[in-house]
């Protein structure tokens, strides 16, 4: 199975990224490499009834359930713009959108 | 001090003959005189010499934390740090400061472990050279024109060259193990739940797993039992096997097959006589055994991991941390801010990751890998049954020159074909060292039994003991 350079573009723009024309070159050569080499899965033979784990073994150590001590600016500090006490982003709709 | 263990370094703190100032002293000049060239450290602990200083008047005063109160362990730069930076290799988080210690750091600094510094690392520990780190790569300690491996190539130079006794490193696919293997040191990845994750900066969460780098199998039991604590903090903290003690006679087993083809010379040559050396071991038996489904293995996990990275990933959008580039839209905010933030392998994956996820190729891809990871599960779960662990190389070749594969993703993926078995089913494995003299190191690879972490660092203690003494 290979990817399309159409195809491409879009998975890039999910994946809320952007490539320059020369690395969009070398990642749809890379990626249909990979993906001829994952696609040995298809060939495997495997049953359809295979026992599966849980994902681990769950073993709950719960928190007491106490309000904890919290600066407000040791979690904010990280934050790129902040407005008093509020994060700061752009407009989610541009103007003809809104 | 250089290379000495941590029990001999233990020893000495308690019986007076060493200070932690002096373990600073020994172990920081070691620093500054080889982390220009090595480049093991990212950032080095500015308090360390003020915290050996605590540590000593505890001593003193007879009122240590443990018996390994002072001593300097490095830490990866993904697992978080209140007070020094997490960088993770990469641009976008090039100034982030964690608001919280990793449980493990708490539990460590309990014990009066002391941070030394944070090492270098892939990207988002996403590669098997450490090449990929933003701020420059790492060497090899043995040899400088040779890559240290990846992910986790800081902490094990660091370790390698004496810079630090022990170290602490992440494992998704090998990232512990084939560093260990390049540069010549003891890499111990637990089993999937063993070891708290809480801190540690997510690449692909059914896989990930924090372990150590040292100069001895007893080093990384002593510092397993210290990370390996509750946590209520990560829920997938699983409790462990009892400490069962070992048969007379340990059972490995190993595939012929494997030791036949795909390996370089000097690997291939090492591992023959490692085997020679345990057939000999009145200790050991060595069992043929056949690992179905291996060269699947690392096909299924280049599914599966990226798929868990682009969503782990899609955190990192400029807006709450990191980089942040201005745009009109918010959308621009995470285009803008991902394109420049983000190194080329990292972006790969991601891409990659989710493609495999897109509606019209989940079922072939990421449900059929599934499918086979839970197969290869089975299959080695029923090996074990009879054997108590299985003996492999760690890595295809010996540690390789700067540039050699970064140009061919899929030739530095299968790097990790021998070790992404054990992360895909849960189990713990090891690296052990094999060092001849004016040749590069080889790892030998260990798997155990699910959460039978314990008897299987004894196991391991055999076999080194086996290797060594051969």
């Amino acid at each position: 199975m290979k990817i399309s350079k159409e195809e491409l573009e879009r998975v890039v723009l999910l994946s809320r990224l952007k490539l320059d024309d020369s690395d969009f070159i070398k990642f749809n050569q890379s990626i249909n490499d990979i993906l001829v080499y994952i696609g040995q899965l298809q060939e495997i033979s495997i049953s359809e009834n295979i026992d599966y784990d849980p994902p681990v073994d769950f073993e709950q150590v719960l928190r007491p359930d106490k309000p904890f001590d919290f600066v407000l600016e040791d979690w904010t500090k990280n934050v790129p713009r902040m407005h008093e006490d509020y994060i700061e982003v752009d407009a989610m709709f541009n103007d003809e959108q809104r | 001090m250089s290379k000495d263990n941590l029990e001999k370094i233990s020893a000495g703190l308690t019986k007076g003959e060493i200070t932690p100032s002096d373990l600073f002293k020994s172990f920081n000049s070691i620093i500054k005189q080889k982390n220009n060239d090595i480049f093991a450290f990212r950032e080095i602990n500015p308090e360390w010499e003020f915290e050996a200083q605590a540590s000593t008047k505890r001593w003193k005063a007879k009122k240590q934390k443990s018996r390994y109160d002072g001593i300097p362990i490095a830490i990866k730069d993904n697992i978080s740090t209140r007070k020094l930076k997490t960088c993770a290799g990469s641009k976008i988080l090039e100034n982030y400061q964690a608001p919280y210690d990793a449980s493990i750091i708490k539990f460590l600094t309990e014990k009066g472990f002391i941070i030394a510094g944070k090492t270098n690392m892939d990207e988002f520990a996403m590669g098997s050279s450490t090449e990929t780190s933003y701020f420059g790569p790492t060497k090899n300690p043995l040899d400088l024109t040779k890559v240290p491996g990846g992910s986790s190539g800081g902490s094990a130079a660091g370790v390698a060259s004496g810079m630090v006794p022990v170290a602490l490193g992440s494992d998704t696919g090998g990232s512990i193990r084939q560093p260990a293997s390049f540069c010549g040191t003891v890499g111990f990845k637990p089993s999937y739940g063993a070891v708290s994750r809480f801190g540690l900066l997510a690449m692909a969460s059914s896989l990930d797993q924090i372990g150590t780098f040292t100069n001895t199998v007893d080093d990384s039991k002593a510092i397993f039992e210290i990370i390996s604590q509750k946590d209520q903090f990560d829920a997938t903290k699983t409790t462990l096997s009892k400490k069962n003690e070992l048969n007379q006679k340990i059972k490995i087993g190993y595939d012929p097959e494997i030791m036949e083809k795909g390996l370089d010379d000097l690997t291939s040559k090492t591992i023959k006589q490692t085997f020679a050396l345990l057939e000999n071991d009145p200790k050991i038996e060595l069992v043929k055994i056949k690992l179905e489904l291996m060269e699947a293995g690392l096909a299924t996990y280049y599914i599966i991991m990226p798929a868990e990275v682009s969503s782990n990933l899609a955190r990192f959008d400029g807006i709450k941390y990191g980089l942040s580039k201005k745009s009109e839209d918010v959308l621009g905010v995470y285009l803008n801010s991902r394109q420049e933030g983000f190194g080329k392998e990292v972006k790969r994956r991601i891409i990659l990751g989710t493609y495999v996820l897109s509606a019209g190729y989940y079922d072939a891809y990421y449900r059929r890998a599934q499918m086979v990871r839970q197969a290869m599960t089975n299959s080695l779960n029923k090996i074990l049954e009879n054997v108590d662990a299985i003996i492999l190389p760690t890595s295809p070749t010996v540690a390789f020159s700067f540039g050699e594969k970064t140009d061919d993703p899929l030739k530095m993926y299968l790097s990790d074909i021998y070790t992404v078995i054990a992360n895909l089913a849960k189990l713990p494995a090891i690296s052990l060292p094999v060092i001849e003299k004016n040749q590069l190191p080889v790892g030998i690879q260990l798997i155990g039994r699910y959460l039978d972490d314990f008897r299987f660092l004894d196991i391991a203690k055999q076999v080194e003991r086996g290797i060594n003494h051969g």
